[in-house]
């Protein structure tokens, strides 16, 4: 049975971040998704490949946030 | 003998426009339709349409996609259910564990790839393919 206190939802200010984060991080991988279905000259598939790269750094460091933040609970 | 691959109705549940546009563009590229909905009110607007899956945001402008589920899950009472799939850039388990409890079927996270809308869709739903 669901209280209805879990059908709203009050992210802690790290989760938050977390969110901040990823928002903006699902529109540049889908920007580069999406480009490397056009036809891309070798060189502008290289600053692609870069952009893809950095990309997955900040993913990855959400990822370590999100591990601090229940390091940071307990 | 040729078969064509069966198009899907698909209600993406968004509030952040470039965050829908990419849902929209990846489900189109994979063959189906995309529906948009950006608060909670509007997609139980659009839910009587009939759709065969939702990608349902958790953080709605009026209400959480939680809410949202529960309110899909009374309308159906008895019936069939609509498969609700949360695609949320909130990592928090606790909000899994919520997403359960009113009947969201996964909790998959943003951002997400082409390839992981895919599985979802062929895993809730019946995908002929040519």
């Amino acid at each position: 049975m669901t209280m209805m206190s879990d059908i709203d939802y009050h992210p802690s200010p790290m989760f938050q971040i977390s969110h901040e984060l990823r928002i903006p991080l699902t529109g540049i991988m889908g920007m580069i998704e999406f480009l490397n279905q056009t036809s891309l000259t070798s060189q502008q598939k290289k600053y692609l490949e870069i952009i893809d790269s950095q990309a997955k750094r900040l993913l990855d460091l959400e990822s370590k946030l999100h591990i601090l933040i229940k390091e940071n609970k307990q | 003998m040729t078969h064509k691959a069966n198009v899907l109705k698909i209600l993406v549940v968004e509030d952040e426009p470039i965050a829908a546009m990419v849902a929209q563009e990846m489900i189109t590229q994979l063959g189906h339709n995309a529906d948009i909905a950006t608060h909670g009110k509007e997609a139980l607007q659009k839910f009587s349409n009939g759709y065969d899956l939702v990608f349902m945001d958790i953080g709605l402008p009026d209400m959480t996609g939680m809410r949202v589920a529960s309110e899909i899950r009374q309308r159906e009472k008895g019936q069939k259910n609509i498969p609700i799939i949360a695609l949320t850039a909130y990592t928090d388990n606790q909000l899994k564990t919520a997403c359960f409890d009113v009947g969201i079927e996964e909790v998959i996270y943003k951002p997400t790839t082409r390839e992981k809308l895919n599985e979802i869709i062929s895993k809730y739903c019946v995908v002929t393919v040519n």
